[in-house]
């Protein structure tokens, strides 16, 4: 190792040249440049050029580093020292070139790591930026949306009151059906909005999930039946009645995927099962599963329809929001869970997540349970009136 | 002879120095990124009135995100200075009056003109209210990779060159 520095440092070549105040090179050897006597020295670099009027200063002697100088054909860089003498100046140029070329390696790499990680940051800063902007806009859009919608539902049930003909209630029903399924695709961008921006919290409180089964099992059976679909349900012996977590938001993403499987499904079943995984302390893994039998999805829309605003089928898209999936899997991320999938092209698809969730060391008894175990929630109450009533 | 002057690059690394060297020198340009380290000396000969010739002798510097680090030797007999930063990173302008402080402490007396680099690369709307955020004026908003200015800061500093003297 030493030899290689001592090669680097003191084993350099070095060239010596006289030159007088008139700038000709008086006398010089040829070690590292063909410099010959008589020429203008000035002429052979514009480094010589810039320095000559330095010779009029009072300083003796002037060192310069790492100099890249090219005259004829050879480049080298250089250390170069001018010392002042009566007649003239000397000029020592040691050829450097080897270290510098180690350094400017190290450099080259330091700076653009440097560079590419500034880069980097700026990017993501501007990509946060954008998606809070969009998520800003959206939600205030919607909530705009919202009050012409409401009084567009209020006046509806108003017509309802009064005397209609057939044709004119038909019409009627349609109108309604049509604002519910706005009022919750409007929901559903709200929803995407809040989780993109951070603003939803989930809360966590304990609640029956044998009921929130029984009410999933009910509502999807029914409107597997007006489709022609089996629905078959299993609920694992040795899952706790009561469990901590946000009802409403697992009943969200639990009804999101069923929705979807029965959207693409036109011949089989649709299948939800809740399986135990592992029990701790007060603690229990569970897997939650929607099974479908339509077309499947290939491999390699996987994660793209878990975007949003993603629809894999686009004729389909006048149901709903295409935004399902897209809830799915933020609101299973904030519970700190991942949806996933298994497909087959033709069979059809097992969209399922594992849930930690708390549970009670001693069973409640219904009666001791908050409302919160048989309250139903706004939005569901609306899907069970319009679509299981 | 004819008159000569000597001119200093300054800016961090990165900004495009040598690109706008390169441009200004020999009307080309690259992507890659080839670190400058020491100085490198190019010449060029810049007309500025009618058969009035000033050659521009400019020392493109090893950039560096603290100004106070260079070596003294690089700016013995400077005659003019070009300031440069990069209106992608900033970075690179945020101290941008504080460099300029010490360019000036370090040149006393010397024209200096401040160039922000890679204007092809961002919005001027954005980028004016970027730079008036941080309190910025620069001479030039150039382009090394499009020309853009580039021409136009050497000739400025040539012009400013020759009537200081
Ligand atoms: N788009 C764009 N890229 C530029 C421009 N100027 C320089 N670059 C790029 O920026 C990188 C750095 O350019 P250089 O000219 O080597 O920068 P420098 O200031 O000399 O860098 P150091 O020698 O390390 O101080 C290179 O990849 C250039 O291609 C410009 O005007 N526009
Ligand atoms: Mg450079």
């Amino acid at each position: 190792m030493l030899e290689k520095y001592r090669r680097q440092y003191r084993d350099h070549k070095v060239q010596f040249i006289f030159v007088d105040y008139d700038d000709t090179i008086v006398e010089s050897d040829q070690t590292l440049f063909p410099l010959i006597a008589g020429s203008k020295l000035s002429e052979e670099h514009p480094f010589f050029e810039s320095v000559s009027s330095l010779l009029e200063s009072s300083d003796e002697v002037f060192k310069f580093f790492c100099i890249h100088l090219r005259i004829e054909k050879t480049s080298l860089i250089t250390d170069i020292t001018m010392i002042k003498k009566d007649e003239g100046f000397l000029l020592i140029i040691d050829d450097l070139s080897e270290h510098y070329d180690s350094y400017q390696s190290v450099a080259q790499s330091r700076n653009e790591s440097i560079i590419k990680t500034e880069l980097t940051v700026i990017k993501n800063q501007e990509l946060e930026e954008r998606e809070r902007f969009k998520n800003s806009f959206i939600q205030n859009f919607s909530h705009e949306l919202r009050s012409p919608l409401t009084g567009i539902m209020a006046i509806s049930d108003i017509l309802a009151t009064t005397s209609l003909n057939g044709e004119q209630r038909k019409m009627l029903d349609f109108l309604k059906h049509s604002n519910s399924n706005l009022s919750l695709m409007l929901e559903d961008i709200l929803n995407i909005s809040s989780i993109g921006s951070g603003r939803l919290e989930l809360q966590q409180k304990l609640f029956s999930l044998a009921k929130l089964f029984k009410l999933l099992e009910f509502t999807y059976k029914t409107k597997a039946k007006k489709k022609n679909l089996d629905f078959y349900c299993h609920l694992d012996e040795k899952v706790p009645e009561f469990v901590e977590g946000d009802r409403l938001r697992i009943y969200q993403v639990l009804t999101n995927l069923l929705d979807n499987a029965i959207k693409y499904t036109t011949k089989g079943n649709i299948k939800l099962s809740i399986v135990f995984n592992q029990k701790w302390a007060n603690k229990v893994s569970l897997r939650f599963e929607v099974s479908d039998t339509a077309n499947g999805i290939p491999q390699e829309s996987f994660d793209t329809i878990f975007e949003s605003f993603t629809q894999l089928n686009t004729e389909n898209k006048a149901n709903g929001s295409g935004l399902g999936l897209a809830i799915v899997k933020g609101l299973l991320k904030l519970m700190g869970s991942k949806i996933r999938l298994n497909s087959t092209v033709g069979e059809g698809s097992v969209f399922y997540f594992d849930l930690l969730l708390r549970f009670p060391l001693q069973t409640f008894p219904a009666e001791h349970m908050d409302n919160a175990s048989v309250f139903v929630p706004e939005r569901i109450k609306r899907i069970v009136i319009n679509f299981a009533f | 002879m004819q008159e000569s002057k000597k001119i200093v690059i300054l800016g961090h690394f990165g900004v495009g120095k040598t690109s706008l060297i390169r441009r200004f020198v020999s009307n080309s340009f690259s992507d890659n990124y080839k670190v400058t380290i020491g100085v490198h000396i190019t010449k060029k000969v810049v007309e500025i009135s009618v058969g009035k010739n000033i050659s521009l002798i400019l020392w493109d510097l090893e950039g560096t995100d603290d100004i106070k680090t260079i070596r003294s030797s690089y700016l013995l007999g400077t005659h003019g200075a070009v300031f440069v930063f990069d209106v992608t990173r900033p970075s690179t302008f945020q101290n941008l009056n504080d460099d300029l402080k010490i360019t000036t402490e370090k040149l006393p007396d010397v024209p200096l003109i401040v160039v922000g680099n890679k204007v092809d690369l961002v919005d001027l709307t954005d980028l004016n209210s970027i730079l008036k955020e941080n309190n910025i004026n620069s001479d030039f908003l150039s382009s090394a990779k499009t020309g853009e200015s580039v021409e136009e800061l050497f000739h400025k500093m040539a012009t400013l060159l020759h009537n200081h003297a």
